[in-house]
């Protein structure tokens, strides 16, 4: 790809694709993890199907490294509806209210795995 | 020469179909979903229709046939609820499955493990869903 193709590429990403309504997501950074976890276990069972260090079910993947792996905003994104990012995907919506969604997220960043020695 | 005339016909009438319509989704053919209301009302429709979703969003947890047992079944730790038992199906009437598929299984005092999906799957394609349990799983007709 030329220089020229590359800018005209991001001036494309930037003014078409960018989704303003993700850069004014609330981040995790304002979440309680400790709320968050019980909303994970408790309320949205989110154990049912993904796990955490192998305990939890498999169908959808392990999150034990989720901080590593994602951003708070995206993980927040797909709290709400994972079918816009992902059209195949068999979680179901669960339209988590703003604050639970803003303590999950927290939660879930939390959790790293450190890199193997 | 009038099988040439007839193929003619049939050919100008398979490109205007084309042109109308080939390829586009159902929405931008106008269509929404029960807009063939004549199929929606067709048992084995709304039966095949209920065993796709179902392969899709079910199986992992009631397993193939019903019984409880997909794969994501043994990682849980209240066994998914048996879709074949005729037995336990017949206790439930029609609105009791829908709100447990809409609104989650603590809804409806049973596992929390059982998620909502009210807000993926329309009120149809959960009258489907049902369809498809009570008349292929449990062979067994609608208790409506």
């Amino acid at each position: 790809m030329s220089d020229k193709e590359a800018e005209t590429l991001s001036q494309y990403i930037e003014l078409v694709l960018r989704n303003n309504e993700i850069d004014a997501a609330k981040t995790a950074e304002t979440g309680n993890p400790e709320t968050g976890r019980n909303l994970y276990y408790e309320k949205f069972v989110c154990q049912a199907c993904h796990s955490i260090d192998g305990q939890g079910g498999y169908y959808g993947p392990a999150l034990e490294n989720t901080a590593n792996r994602l951003k708070g905003v995206w993980i927040d994104r797909r709290l709400i509806d994972a079918h816009p990012y992902e059209p195949e995907a068999r979680e179901p919506s669960l339209a988590i209210p703003d604050g639970d969604r803003v303590d999950i997220t927290a939660f879930l960043n939390t959790l790293k795995k450190e890199a193997a020695p | 020469m009038k099988i040439r005339q007839l193929y003619s016909v049939f050919l100008v009438i398979s490109l205007a179909l084309f042109a109308a319509g080939y390829g586009k989704s159902a929405a931008e053919q106008g269509l929404t979903e029960g807009a063939f209301l004549v199929f929606d009302n067709l048992p084995e429709f709304r039966v095949t229709k209920g065993e796709v979703l179902y392969s899709r969003y079910c199986v992992f947890c009631h397993g193939k046939t019903g019984e409880g047992d997909g794969l994501n079944a043994f990682s849980i730790p209240v066994k998914p609820f048996s879709l074949n038992n005729r037995e336990l199906l017949d206790r439930k009437p029609d609105a009791e499955l829908e709100k447990v598929i809409l609104h989650g299984g603590a809804s409806q005092g049973l596992s929390k493990y059982m998620p909502s999906f009210g807000k993926t799957l329309s009120d149809l394609q959960v009258n489907y869903l049902v369809d498809f349990i009570r008349n292929r799983m449990s062979a067994k007709g609608s208790s409506k």
